[in-house]
């Protein structure tokens, strides 16, 4: 599934909420997301991704982030949770 | 000297550098155990490296202070001011003692006088004085200065509300320092279909390495407070007192792992780790030799454009891929070697302490000296040519700046006068600053001061910048009484000059009342800059690249058809400009088919250079004119261009003053 | 940076002991020098002006990537400018024995030759009568029927006054 969003934030928490159960009504073996679009992400967000993944890990899915922009690894490497998730460039 | 001489004497340097600094740090902020270990420890290693060389003085003296510092450390004696003066006397002593050991000259009549006062002092104050004191730990806890620290974020739930994104903050943090890992931590983290996205269920852990004190981390965190909870404590690691430098190390590498028995969030027990950084390892080499390996560099930079020169005329594709790779390894070397000079300047400054803790205690002043950023790097023999003046200015400082201990409670003032060495880069410059808590100058008192002495007429009229200026004209001296600490004879003007003799400008400001600071900018080095290439006739010219704000073309848009007229239009706004081909007497070859403007900037003026060609970045190796162009206007030396020809450095700020002279 | 000697022929030696000086061309007339100011000499290479400098002071050249300043000998004493031919050369002399570092690049007409001179051929300098000023030149010597001037390198080289610009 890709995120159409530029900024994943607080303000839009409950959507992101929304798309990403959406998301993951489908398990499959690998779950890929891809945050292309993204270029700005927040604390609220990433919070948002570690729950998702923390649900797929417990069902033994892998979550994959693909094409993840500049923006969105550096935010992840700031609040230090660069290497909690995998990622994929397609 | 032998090589084992070498290292005794390099070895035994290193622990009184390092001895003197706990000192000093005692004596400023207090004594702490670490500084007693580091004191303790200096003495010990040089009585054992003196012992394998057999060394009778130096053995016997450092045993008594040993013995001293021993009881220190058992707490039987305390650490107060008059056992750090003789300390540091110690110190000293120690000294003199490793130049006659080296010299293999026996140690002076004085010296031995010297040496038996001193061990019955020590002796002395071992058997009388086993005090019993309650040890208090001085330590102002919000001024700790320290290089690790921990910093515990709790998110209360509230902290989404508050619209602050926590990652501008650590991005902000990161700018203080380096951030060597951050640990977040999730409490009970639900599960998505359960989560409210508006409320944080992370912590984090930082492991942050900074010069700065507790205060300055706990403001970064401000405009969050109320949502945080935040604990920050200065890391105390017994990893990094056993081995000292492999911990620190790893800077830049995230996640690592410090175990947690090693972080202490007792405060009582922080301990200031700054003096055991270790000094940076380093090997003596004589500057001339880089000087001439940067010549060879600059050689073959030449050579090697010849040898593209002629693949190019024999048609060799082959020949000149190899010379173009040849041309980046070039550049490589050249910037490696360049990085040769450059040095912290920490390791030099930490001498100061020395002349300010000696000035003070001369006149009975009370000072928190503090350094920071003396991990910025600074071009070594720029580093060594503005020791003076910077030694001179702090004696100012403290002579002239900060009032007497009584003096300053009476105006509510901390009794302790605070004086900061502060170095830092900045676009292409490195700024010192020398600020203190004084009693700073007035515009008015400067101004009286100057017309008393001549030095402007009684009706001049001067902005503040201007007023600030007088400090460093010849002839001017504040002090109202000439002291024998800052000296009969050298005055501002002095320092002034050495600092432009740098290519650096220094600038006062200060308010009444409240101190003074003195702003010293420094080009980075004096060998390489990034530089801006432009023909002017047949003469290559070379700008440094900071001081272009922007390059246009010149077109009649730009002109302003005004008699005699010295201005261009720059979109809207009148700027003066100056025709280096006029200015430089460049001859008038065939009118070249397009004019451009090199727009400069210097502190806040902007200015066209109305020139020919531009061929835009050049890394620039700054060689000097010689003594027989030092009357060329605004040139601040050549280079050499990779197809050997010269290009003429334009000193920026010179040409400005010169341009400003003639207009009036 | 490699010091080029000049090279004496070993048959001219066995003649003469003494000092050994430069003779040049400067407009077609004949100077020398003593040789031991001499670092090296080279082909004129390609000289950068420097702006607002007397006459005399052509500019800088790269010699092997040290910066070398020029002085025009022929406009300096005669006030006549070098003419640049293949024959012109760049002398390139320290500016006193003590100081082997700074170096200032003197241009000639053409070099023509390395000779020795003993003591007995020198003469007095008479103190008028000499094609340039008489301060810069320290003796004179005898040289195919031909008295050469010897120049006084210490007053021509003098970095402080030529660095100074002519009003």
């Amino acid at each position: 599934m890709k995120l159409e969003w530029d900024t994943l934030s607080v303000q839009i928490a409950d959507e992101l909420k929304e798309k990403l159960l959406h998301f993951s009504e489908k398990i499959e073996e690998i779950m890929k997301l891809d945050l292309s679009n993204v270029n700005k992400i927040d604390l609220c967000a990433i919070q948002l991704l570690m729950s998702l993944k923390k649900g797929l890990d417990e069902v033994g899915s892998r979550l994959l982030l693909l094409n993840c922009t500049i923006g969105v690894m550096d935010a992840l490497t700031l609040c230090g949770c660069l290497e909690l998730f995998e990622y994929e460039d397609e | 000297m032998s090589e084992e001489l070498l290292y005794f004497n390099e070895d035994t340097q290193e622990q009184l550098q390092m001895m003197e600094s706990a000192l000093l740090d005692s004596l400023g902020k207090g004594a702490s155990i670490e500084y007693v270990g580091t004191i303790f420890r200096a003495m010990h290693t040089i009585k054992g490296i003196a012992g394998m060389f057999n060394f009778e003085a130096i053995v016997s003296f450092t045993h008594v202070a040993e013995n001293l510092m021993d009881a220190v450390r058992n707490k039987k004696l305390d650490l107060d001011e008059n056992l750090l003066m003789l300390l540091l006397k110690c110190k000293d002593h120690v000294s003199a003692l490793v130049i006659c050991a080296i010299d293999s000259v026996a140690p002076s009549l004085q010296l031995q006088q010297e040496d038996e006062a001193l061990k019955t002092t020590i002796e002395n104050y071992l058997h009388v004085s086993p005090i019993q004191t309650s040890k208090q730990e001085s330590l102002q806890e919000l001024h700790t200065s320290s290089n690790l620290w921990h910093i515990s974020l709790k998110l209360k739930d509230s902290f989404f509300d508050t619209g602050m994104d926590l990652l501008a903050i650590i991005a902000f943090l990161k700018k203080l320092g380096t951030i060597n890992s951050i640990e977040p931590y999730f409490d009970n983290l639900p599960f998505l279909d359960e989560i409210n996205p508006y409320i944080p269920y992370m912590n984090f852990d930082i492991n942050f390495e900074g010069d700065v004190d507790k205060a300055e981390i706990i403001e970064v965190f401000e405009f969050v407070e109320d949502d945080i909870e935040l604990l920050v404590s200065a890391l105390e690691n017994h990893q990094i007192e056993s081995t000292q430098i492999a911990p620190l190390e790893e800077k830049t590498t995230l996640h690592v792992e410090v175990p947690q028995n090693s972080i202490n969030t007792d405060t009582q027990n922080e301990v200031l780790i700054k003096s055991l950084k270790s000094p940076s390892q380093s090997l003596r080499v004589d500057s001339s030799k880089i000087d001439s390996l940067i010549d060879i560099i600059s050689e073959m930079v030449i050579v090697n454009a010849k040898i593209s020169r002629h693949a190019e005329q024999n048609v060799d594709p082959d020949l000149e891929e190899v010379s173009l790779e040849f041309d980046t390894l070039l550049e490589q070397l050249r910037d490696n070697v360049m990085n040769i000079r450059m040095v912290p300047v920490g390791d030099s400054f930490e001498k100061f302490r020395r002349v300010v803790s000696d000035v003070a205690h001369k006149l009975g002043k009370k000072i928190n000296f503090t350094i920071v950023g003396g991990d910025t790097e600074l071009d070594k023999t720029v580093i060594e040519k503005i020791a003076d003046p910077l030694i001179h200015m702090l004696r100012n400082a403290v002579d002239h700046g900060i009032e007497m201990p009584e003096l300053r409670i009476k105006n509510g003032k901390d009794e302790f006068g605070k004086v900061e060495l502060r170095t830092y880069p900045e676009s292409g410059s490195i700024v010192i600053e020398i600020e203190d808590d004084g009693k700073g100058l007035s515009k008015e008192f400067l101004m009286e001061k100057a017309r008393s002495k001549g030095i402007i007429s009684a009706t001049q009229e001067m902005s503040d910048a201007q007023a600030y200026q007088l400090i460093f004209e010849a002839g001017f001296s504040t002090a109202e009484v000439v002291s024998d600490i800052s000296g009969r004879g050298v005055g501002m003007d002095v320092v002034k000059k050495n600092i432009e003799a740098l290519k650096g400008r220094v600038e006062l400001s200060s308010i009444q009342g409240q101190g003074s600071r003195f702003t010293i900018r420094l080009p980075l080095t004096l060998a390489i800059i990034d530089g801006f290439l432009f023909y002017v006739g047949k003469t290559a010219y070379i700008i440094p690249l900071d001081m272009i704000s922007e390059v246009i073309e010149y077109t009649s848009k730009h002109e302003i058809k005004m008699f005699n007229s010295k201005l261009f239009d720059l979109r809207g706004t009148a700027v003066a400009f100056l025709d280096v081909r006029d200015f430089y007497q460049e001859e008038q070859c065939a009118e070249s088919q397009r004019k451009n403007l090199i727009v400069v900037m210097y502190a806040g003026k902007k200015m066209g250079l109305l020139v020919d060609e531009l061929y835009g970045e050049h890394q620039t190796v700054i060689k000097s004119l010689g003594d027989l162009f030092i009357s060329a206007p605004a040139l601040y030396g050549a280079s050499i261009l990779g197809n050997g020809e010269i290009a003429l450095i334009v000193d920026i700020p010179a040409l400005f003053e010169i341009v400003n002279k003639e207009l009036k | 940076m490699s010091q080029q000697t000049i090279e004496i022929e070993d048959d001219e030696m066995a003649i003469k002991e003494g000092p050994q000086y430069l003779l040049f061309y400067l407009q077609s007339y004949l100077f020398a020098f003593g040789a031991n100011y001499i670092s090296e000499i080279v082909e004129l290479p390609q000289i950068t002006k420097v702006p607002w400098m007397r006459p005399s002071i052509k500019g800088v050249c790269n010699i092997r990537g040290s910066i070398i300043g020029v002085l025009d000998l022929s406009k300096y004493l005669m006030d006549i400018d070098y003419i640049d031919t293949r024959k012109s050369a760049l002398v390139i002399v320290n500016k006193d024995l003590q100081d082997m570092n700074y170096k200032v690049g003197l241009v000639v007409d053409e070099v023509y030759e390395v000779e020795v001179f003993e003591v007995q051929e020198f003469q007095e300098v008479p103190s008028f009568g000499l094609p340039i000023d008489s301060k810069y030149v320290a003796s004179m010597v005898l040289y195919n029927n031909d008295f050469i001037p010897v120049l006084d390198l210490q007053s021509i080289v003098d970095i402080e006054l030529l660095s100074q610009r002519e009003e």
